[in-house]
């Protein structure tokens, strides 16, 4: 899958954690400051994406994702 | 399992809200609550800090009520003596490899109650994601990439021995091969393409997964998806406005509106999604489907100077993906 494939698949994700449709997101984009991400929404996030590319997020601290593109690599490097 | 507003004593599950969660423990004694992380659920927090500890009662509450767990007549026959609760719990003091899916307070309550890993309150998450919005994944691809493929349903076979021309050979050939494609990248699985077979309408079957195909002389379409979906790709070409295409595709309701080419092609791309996402419309008659009924995405795709009209049915379209292969754009 490349990063154009998971960015376009986490777009809706974040729309779904948001409730907002008017979102923009590329790699840089910060969870955070950029999507507004609370604690709680990243949680789902997380949730969201294991159902979404099939990956689990064991041994990682959610605190390690800053980036949207943080976030693409760790896919990225599951489905290796 | 019921909860209730009530006097807490040893040995009962409890739980406070925090957040949009709630976090659980177990009540050891008459002042303490043994307890997996803390009492405020974070899960930005580094998770080999967490452990299992002891705190004291108003440190859990923090000011807040404390739902205590009431059984139902089956739990109450699995749930261990009070004895063992607590004996469970104040074994664990100092336990780590928390995780906040995977092995969090819930998680822990449950043990000691029940002997059970298990947390509602994530696995309730994803099985209300999985049924309001469904992941959709839709792959378009060019014929040229796939149309050498040969691994093909034995239905496929046949049919193509009948076909003469053959760009639409090509395009059957491409569609299989776009299919395991997509299998793959979406669920990480090979798919058993040899033995799929096709339904009285003539709609082909995978096991575990739905799917739904469209091609033209160029472009090849796959949706992939656990729950139950339909695509139509279609060329908007020149003659997409003429008035017979009108009377076949306009239903009443629609007639009285002015159409241009692409929103013509559109709404017919909607409807051929919306009879092949359907199983209970058993022919396709265009001007019978209300497109008000179903949730549909479309999108308009260029290729080499053609552009193309993609329509998607699904449960919900929130989580339709549209995955271009060879880099074009949709839009």
């Amino acid at each position: 899958m490349t990063r154009e494939m998971i960015i376009e698949k986490l777009r809706n994700i974040f729309k779904m954690v948001n409730g907002n449709d008017n979102i923009e997101v590329d790699e840089a984009t910060d969870l955070r400051t950029g999507l507004g991400l609370n604690s709680i929404g990243m949680l789902y996030m997380i949730i969201a994406i294991e159902e979404n590319f099939g990956v689990r997020f064991e041994n990682v601290s959610m605190g390690d994702f800053n980036t949207v593109s943080d976030v693409i690599n760790y896919i990225e490097e599951q489905k290796k | 399992m019921k909860w209730v507003l009530k006097e807490i004593k040893p040995a009962d599950m409890v739980r406070v809200p925090s957040g949009s969660f709630y976090h659980y423990g177990i009540c050891v004694d008459e002042d303490s609550i043994v307890q997996f992380g803390e009492s405020v659920v974070n899960p930005l927090v580094d998770p080999n800090t967490v452990e299992v500890n002891k705190t004291d009662i108003n440190d859990f509450l923090r000011g807040r009520f404390a739902e205590v767990a009431e059984y139902d007549k089956k739990e109450l026959k699995r749930k261990n003596p009070d004895e063992k609760i607590i004996e469970y719990a104040n074994k664990s003091i100092g336990k780590k490899g928390y995780h906040i899916l995977y092995n969090n307070c819930e998680h822990f309550a449950n043990e000691c109650v029940f002997n059970v890993h298990s947390c509602s309150q994530t696995d309730d998450f994803r099985e209300s994601l999985s049924k309001k919005f469904p992941m959709v994944d839709v792959y378009i691809a060019s014929v040229d990439r796939f149309k050498s493929n040969k691994i093909l349903p034995k239905y496929a076979k046949t049919e193509l021995k009948a076909v003469k021309n053959e760009s639409l050979a090509e395009q059957k050939r491409a569609v299989y091969g776009l299919l395991q494609y997509a299998v793959k990248n979406s669920f990480g699985k090979d798919v058993n393409i040899k033995s799929m077979s096709k339904d009285e309408r003539g709609k082909p079957h995978m096991q575990d997964y739905s799917f739904s195909v469209s091609h033209t002389r160029e472009l090849v379409c796959v949706a992939v998806s656990k729950s139950n979906i339909g695509a139509d790709l279609e060329e908007i070409k020149e003659h997409s406005a003429t008035s017979p295409l009108k009377t076949h595709i306009l239903s009443e309701s629609e007639k009285d509106k002015e159409y241009t080419k692409e929103e013509l092609l559109e709404l017919w791309t909607k409807k051929e999604s919306i009879y092949k996402f359907d199983d209970g419309i058993k022919s396709y008659i265009p001007k019978e489907i209300d497109t008000n009924l179903y949730q549909t995405k479309s999108v308009k795709i260029d290729f080499e100077k053609k552009q193309y009209s993609l329509s998607v049915t699904a449960v919900s379209v929130m989580n339709v993906n549209i995955l271009t292969l060879d880099g074009r754009k949709a839009t």
